[in-house]
């Protein structure tokens, strides 16, 4: 009398990819069959099996490193891709004790296997290349040969890698002695910039970036250095410059716009930001009305809206009327991975003017742009949320079919995009916009500002107000590197529980975690906090900072997909033999039953439902306060 | 399956209510509508009408209107059906039901003990369901539960002799039972009278020990009248009146099981317009004539069981018009003529079209037969030689659809060259009043004929050439499109038939070992000697009508709308509906597979790359009377891109083989030729089928479009100049070594009838002959080899296996013989000890072809040896045939 309905994982940076897996219901809790592997086969048995495993049935096989027979096991964990760090380490670990040697041996075996033409594995390649270049100068030091015989090796990730790692190793010298010799050398060195740790080792590499730009380079090099640049946080009034002469380039104005738009505005001098935008406007003139909509074309214009700011308003104007004749002004607005936001916190439109804004999703989460009226975000995301799996206006899912709704996309599923073409409301104004998503509301917006003129605004823009009347201005994007464990206890002293209990509703923990009695029930309690991490302080921060490092299958986001092809996502919150009860919104305390006959599918989340950088707005200080509150209970 | 648990905690709850305690009384009234629901025991009931007669007979001032709403495999809550059939309910509502009689519990008890639970659980629901309905408008609906019958046995050593699922059946009936007492439904049980009917008869009842056959209705008819608690009036059913129930129910059958459905309710009932009318318009005015003619019948049934006098025929004046159909065809704007799809309204005579043909060099065409001659030639669709050498064609002039009022007489025909000039001289009709014969096989002293739903078998016992037996042998099969209906019959070299159906159909077939359920086209399996059914291959084909064995017994199908050509053998391992193999041009709709490695089209790869489409039948080359250089070459008919018979060199390469396009063997100027299928004749000469119509299409043109045609048919001839024909010894009545000794000629299709004319024989008789022809064999000749194969073969289908000959074929140097015995040992595993041990040295076979047979056997196996088994092919080269077979082996066994 088992039963079988079938989940899937999402996985992949940027399409849904959807593994089957037969799972095991038993009095309300799911459980996944062991898969049966025949380890004692020869290993192209074993890793064929194993790679007919979907992730969840993956991370069930059986291991232990009391055997050889289960390396392949750790390495298949190590290597597939959409699996949390956390998975990755403890099978790294795995494959150490196993093989009796080191993560860096290890990790440097396992980037030699990547295919190149495979981009979730090159994904998980960075992510290797990551872990390895975490580790001390010193260990990565002692592996010099390992890393220069890495630098030639036939997967390009390991290549860079192994450049990147003779640099962490003090080998800067010696890394571009080898990278000047010939032009893939150079290639995989430039490659190597971006994986460096940022900060004084990479912009240390400035110079040699530099070089490359030179038109002695080959147009490859030239392109890779560009991109290089971006990456660099040092002279960037410079770079801005550098990179700008290329734009007049057919070859490279692509690779240059690109690391252009990465460059902060305060570091755009206005003399080449109009020297640019006149080159960009002729551009724009010149390319064919079929052209105009291509990624290229659009970047391209997206860096002239942002550099029109720079002009005076008379000439912005003109530049401005010239882009109109041949296209209608682009505005670009990207999430970003893992972080439920988008990537710009307003964009402005000038009042009744015909304009597009592009919605490209580079989150692992479908999203969706609402631009509402005025003052009705909560309301709207609220009644978009509440639709639950009913189609709303015009059968989008989660817009609610409200006056209080301007101009609304669908669901944009990861890695997608999509276009919203609109006349922009008359009257000037703040106007939010909201991915309407249940539960995101509450990160995931910002403002569209409508100016009666839009040049002379941008001359002298001015910070909208925050919708949601959240006032915080943006502190540092939180890396648990910041966080030293052993000054932990010391940084905790002192903290008040009134200041840490506000800023935990700051915060927005509170809408979806319970603390005493109070709080939404989307995450776990966290009222006994302390008592479940067994006092491990460092690891509840973790949690905080680094969300998907590791997930409580309890509140993985799971999205149910039923036999009309309708779609819920919550927290499981209760399931029986004949319905599962999924919570979809906070807000609404009462989650939605669905029954099982009607289930097609059911699909797990492997990134936490919690955003990452939820405390970029709050300081140290901050950050104690509210780990205090939570670790203490008081 | 999921409703289970759910149903657990009904069930649970209901209980804790008070309960009837034992189970109503059927209660007839004045006037009910009674809708018989269910499997293939109550569909049948509708072709064979003793007990619908018997009831009128006996309550003929109730005036009662029975409609049969059963198909084959239906379950209480799994009912497979073509695009928008309507659900249940709606089909109910439809035929106003006051009381629904449930026809459940053979198929669902192949379970056994294990889905006894859930059996009574679903149909206590189903009850429950249905009495809460007011289907008729004048209350709820009484349920009447009837049990399966048990299981007969027939006394054949080659078919269950029912034991195990009488053991099954009588539980299960007692479930029924329970189920009718808690719920209040009125409970038949035929169960017990039929087990005790089996017993005492000296008449077989049953077909296949499962199913009624016609004295076993008749036997049945008064014991389910007393089940159901009715009185039967004494006298046998009177024939008068027997007669208006079969024409009632033969009105009722068209309207319900309507063929060309999808082009009906389905989506493309919304094509075929003619500017005014779609098909769905014409199609469902002609439905809703044929209900009125029932209506009209339900009338004269009820008038004659009163013992009136009624008029000759019946009075359909009463009925709506048919709805006339503009054409589409001709004019500037003709689309289809502008693709190139349109013949011309003019045809030529059959000598005027010889001229226009365009033939490969050194080849000649003559015509064996036109409508000129035999003006029962029309619309000519299959073709095929009996042991006699004799063409047989079956013939569809009601293409697509068979007009209510109208005389229903699409053929089987035997055309006979009695001069041997080539060209018929004969005419026999073999069989008439058939409707859409889409294809047929001869075999076992008659013919298996396609007639959606059914498979029908016919024999002619008089030796007079003209049919006078008809069963429906098979049925379930889906009505969805007449034009997908089961075709491409083939006798595997092992004493299987198979045949084929295309895309959107739903079908569902039972046998004696249980339910087999395949949609949305594949290849069926039949074992005419077990009674065993399965699907051969399941795939999202879109109308895959041609199939072919090699001289070795590799197959290879032709999907006739995207023109792909398939090599079978990898798509042909076990797999369970509703899971189909992946590839195949809609294996993205059908399949939507999740892992994109499945995705596609060309998950599955073509054998030969396809140049234009669509194709028809197919067929290898091998004849003496042909050329040396196109022996073993591969032909396909193609009726629209390029109305020829194209051919193709065939190269093994790696574990599978390659097809390489040659010059087309036949071309035809003529638009109107549409060779549809192909066969060599025992002469050695190509015998093509010429459907000869100027409209091809099913989907772009009206099912009543006024110019299709309904009169012409071509039958031609491909003959190799200057070079002998073929010389095939006799074969029909021949004695045994003299058929066996034909298994050594060269021609695969002389080898096919020597086969077929063996598999008839007795198997006491052949057996042991072939034993001694296979012993006498010189192990020095070139041919030893592939005869010990045929013999192998021979005894395969007498279900015989003889280890040492079979050890030879596996054993032998040649590559072929010993994949072909890789697949006798997978479908003989039963009857070999250490089958899978057997086919895990084939695992490690030198040769790809031979690895790839063990692996796709491996999926007949249970779940973890076959795996176990499967995956040592890993230690060897494998290349992408060899890698799909293993993917989809595992894919099976992974979902056991």
């Amino acid at each position: 009398m088992s039963w079988y309905i079938l989940i899937t994982l999402m996985l992949t940076p940027t399409i849904v990819a959807q593994d089957h897996a037969h799972e095991h219901h038993e009095s309300g809790e799911q459980k996944i069959e062991r898969p049966r592997i025949l380890l004692d086969k020869s290993a192209r048995i074993v890793e064929y099996q194993l790679k007919r495993l979907d992730n969840a049935r993956l991370l069930l096989v059986e291991t232990a490193t009391d055997d050889p027979k289960y390396a392949p096991v750790f390495k298949a964990i190590l290597l597939r891709p959409g699996l949390s760090r956390q998975n990755r380490e403890e099978s790294l670990h795995g494959l150490v004790a196993i093989n009796g040697t080191d993560t860096a041996t290890e990790l440097l075996a396992a980037l030699e296997s990547l295919n190149d033409d495979d981009k979730d594995q090159q994904r998980v390649g960075r992510q290797l290349s990551g872990i390895l270049l975490t580790h001390s100068r010193k260990v990565l030091a002692a592996r010099t040969d390992d890393l220069q015989k890495a630098m030639s090796a036939e997967s390009s990730v390991l290549r860079a890698t192994g450049y990147a790692g003779l640099i962490v190793a003090d080998r800067a010298e010696t890394a571009w002695q080898q990278g000047e010799t010939n032009e893939a050398a150079r290639l995989s060195y430039l490659s190597a910039v971006s994986l460096v740790p940022a900060g004084e080792t990479r912009n240390a590499l400035r110079d040699n970036v530099v070089a490359s730009l030179d038109a002695s380079q080959p147009d490859a090099v030239r392109s890779s250095a560009i991109r290089a640049l971006a990456a660099i946080s040092a002279d960037q009034a410079d770079s801005f410059d550098r990179l700008a002469h290329f734009v007049s380039s057919d070859r490279l104005r692509t690779p240059a716009v690109r690391s252009l738009l990465k460059i902060p505005n305060p570091a755009r001098s206005a003399i080449t930001a109009g020297q640019l935008v006149d080159v960009l406007v002729k551009h724009a003139e010149n390319t064919p009305a079929a052209q105009r909509t291509t990624g290229e074309f659009l970047d391209a214009m997206q860096l002239a809206d942002e550099l029109l700011r720079k002009l005076p308003a008379a000439d912005s104007k003109t530049y401005r009327q010239r882009l109109r004749d041949v296209t209608v002004r682009v505005v670009r607005l990207h999430t970003v991975e893992e972080e439920m936001r988008y990537h710009e916190p307003f964009f402005a439109v000038e009042a009744g003017r015909s304009v597009q804004v592009v919605l490209e999703n580079e989150d692992l989460m479908p999203h969706n742009l609402v631009i509402t009226r005025t003052g009705k975000l909560k309301e709207v995301a609220l009644a978009g949320a509440e639709l639950g799996t009913t189609p709303g206006l015009d059968g989008k899912l989660y817009v609610p079919d409200s006056p209080d709704v301007l101009f609304s996309t669908s669901m944009v599923n990861a890695g997608k995009r999509a276009v919203l073409t609109f006349t922009a409301p008359t009257e000037p104004g703040e106007y939010p916009y909201v991915c309407t998503f249940p539960r995101h509301w509450m990160r995931m917006y910002g403002v569209m500002v409508v100016v009666p003129d839009l040049d002379t605004w941008q001359r002298n823009p001015t910070t909208p107000g925050d919708p949601l009347g959240n006032n915080r201005s943006f502190v540092k994007n939180w890396k648990m590197t910041d966080f030293d464990a052993k000054k932990l206890t010391e940084s905790l002293r002192g903290r008040s529980p009134q200041i840490g209990a506000k800023l935990f509703k700051d915060a927005t923990c509170l809408g979806c975690h319970k603390m005493k009695t109070e709080g939404g029930a989307v995450g776990p309690d966290l009222t006994d906090l302390m008592k479940r991490w067994k006092g491990d302080r460092h690891g509840i921060l973790r949690e905080i900072i680094d969300p998907s490092y590791k997930i409580d299958p309890k509140y993985a986001v799971k999205i149910v997909i039923d036999i009309d092809g309708l779609t819920t996502s919550g927290i499981v919150t209760a399931e029986d033999n004949k319905s599962i009860s999924i919570l979809v919104n906070p807000e609404v305390p009462e989650p939605k039953v669905i029954l099982k006959d009607n289930i097609e599918e059911i699909i797990p989340s492997t990134t936490s439902m919690m955003p990452k950088a939820l405390l970029d707005k709050f300081t140290t200080d901050e950050i104690m306060e509210i780990l205090s509150y939570i670790t203490t209970g008081e | 399956m999921k409703r289970l648990t759910a149903l657990l905690l009904l069930f649970t709850l209901l209980c804790a209510f008070q309960i009837p305690s034992s189970a109503a009384e059927l209660q007839l009234k004045k006037g009910d509508h009674i809708c018989l629901v269910g499997n293939a025991l109550g569909e049948r009931l509708q072709h064979r009408n003793y007990w619908e007669t018997s009831l009128h007979q006996s309550y003929p001032e109730l005036e009662l209107t029975v409609r049969n709403l059963c198909f084959p495999g239906d379950e209480p809550f799994e009912r497979i059906r073509s695009m928008d059939f309507g659900d249940p309910d709606s089909h109910l509502t439809h035929s106003k039901a006051d009381v629904v009689v449930y026809f459940f519990g053979f198929n669902e008890s192949f379970d056994g003990d294990q889905g006894l639970t859930e059996f009574a659980e679903q149909m206590f629901k189903l009850v429950k369901e249905t009495q809460d309905k007011n289907y008729s408008g004048s209350g709820h609906a009484r349920v009447v539960l009837v049990s399966p019958i048990a299981f007969e046995d027939i006394g054949n050593a080659n078919v269950t002799d029912g034991t195990e699922q009488n053991a099954n059946l009588s539980k299960y009936t007692a479930a029924l039972k329970k189920v009718a007492e808690e719920s209040g439904a009125a409970f038949a049980d035929i169960y017990a009278p039929t087990k005790a009917l089996f017993q005492t008869s000296d008449e077989q009842l049953t077909l296949n020990g499962a199913h009624l056959n016609d004295a076993g209705y008749k036997a049945l008819a008064p014991l389910l009248m007393k089940a159901l608690g009715l009185k039967a009036k004494a006298s046998a059913a009177p024939a008068a009146l027997k007669a208006e129930v079969d024409d009632k129910n033969f009105h009722w059958w068209h309207r319900y099981r309507a063929v060309n459905g999808f082009s009906i309710y389905g989506k493309r009932g919304l094509a075929g317009t003619d500017g005014t009318y779609n098909n769905r318009d014409v199609m469902e005015r002609e439905r809703t004539i044929l209900d009125e003619m029932a209506a009209n019948r339900d009338q004269r049934i009820w008038s004659v069981a009163q013992g009136n006098v009624v008029a000759d025929k019946c009075d359909d004046s009463n009925t709506l018009p048919f709805i006339t159909v503009k054409t589409n065809v001709g004019g500037t704007n003709d689309k289809q003529r502008k693709a190139g799809k349109l013949g011309t309204l003019d045809y030529l005579s059959g000598a005027e079209q010889q001229k226009l043909f365009k033939m490969a060099d050194g080849y000649e065409i003559q015509l064996v037969a036109s409508e000129e001659d035999f003006p029962e030639l029309a619309n000519p669709v299959s073709l095929n030689f009996d042991n006699k050498g004799r063409l047989w064609v079956t013939t569809m002039q009601s293409y697509p659809h068979w007009q209510p009022k109208t005389k229903m007489e699409d053929k089987v025909l035997i055309l006979t060259d009695e001069n041997a000039d080539g060209r018929a001289d004969k005419c026999t009709v073999f069989a008439d009043g058939l409707h859409q014969p889409t294809g047929f096989e001869i075999g076992h002293g008659g013919a298996y004929i396609a007639q959606q739903p059914d498979i029908l078998f016919m024999t002619d016992t008089d030796g007079d050439d003209v049919a006078d037996t008809s069963i429906r042998k098979l049925v379930g099969f889906d009505t969805a499109d007449s034009h997908h209906g089961i075709s491409a019959f083939e006798w595997g070299p092992g004493g299987a038939l198979y045949f084929n159906e295309g895309t959107f159909k739903y079908s569902q077939v039972e046998s004696p070992y249980g339910l087999t359920r395949m949609h949305e086209a594949g290849v069926w399996r039949y074992n005419p000697r077990t009674e065993e059914f399965s699907t051969h291959v399941s795939l999202p084909f879109a109308n895959p009508w041609g199939h072919v064995y090699d001289k070795w017994g590799q197959d290879f199908i032709s999907d006739a709308s995207p023109g792909f050509n398939f090599w079978a053998t990898p798509i042909s391992g076990k797999i369970d509906y509703p899971a189909k193999h992946a590839g195949g041009s809609f294996n993205d709709s059908v399949n939507n597979f999740k892992d994109t490695s499945l995705r596609g089209r060309d998950a599955y790869p073509r054998f030969i790359v396809k140049r234009t489409r669509p194709s028809a039948g197919n067929e290898l080359v091998s004849s003496q009377h042909f050329r040396p250089e196109d022996q073993g070459d591969f032909l396909l008919c193609n009726v629209i891109g390029d109305r020829s018979i194209l051919q193709h060199s065939v190269q093994e390469v790696g574990s599978g083989f390659e097809g390489t396009e040659k010059p087309p063997l036949v071309f035809c100027e003529d638009g109107n030729f549409r060779p549809i299928d192909i066969q060599f004749a025992p002469d050695g000469t190509l015998y093509i089928c010429d459907w000869h119509n100027a409209l091809i299409g099913h989907l772009q043109h009206n099912l009543r479009e006024p110019n299709r045609d309904h009169q012409h048919g071509r039958i031609w001839r491909v003959i190799c100049t200057g070079r002998d024909l073929v010389k095939a010894p006799a074969i029909a009545g021949q004695p045994i070594p003299a058929v066996l000794h034909a298994l050594t000629e060269y021609e695969d299709r002389t080898r096919y009838r020597a086969r077929r004319e063996l598999a008839e024989r007795a198997s006491d008789d052949v057996v042991p002959a072939v034993q001694k022809w296979a012993a006498g064999l010189n192990k020095s000749d070139d041919g030893f080899t592939h005869a010990v194969l045929e013999a192998n073969w021979v005894l395969q289908s007498h279900n015989t296996v003889d280890m040492d000959l079979l050890t030879s074929s596996l054993n032998a140097d040649d590559h072929h013989s010993r994949a072909a015995a890789t697949r006798i040992l997978c479908y003989m595993r039963n009857k070999v000890p250490n089958a899978l041990k057997l086919i895990h040295e084939r695992i490690n076979d030198d040769h790809g072809l031979v690895r790839l047979e063990a692996v796709r056997a491996c999926s007949f196996f249970g779940s973890e040896e076959g795996i176990e088994t499967a995956l040592d092919v890993l230690n060897h080269d494998v290349d992408e045939y060899l890698q799909y077979t293993l993917d989809e082996t595992m894919r099976h066994l992974e979902s056991l």
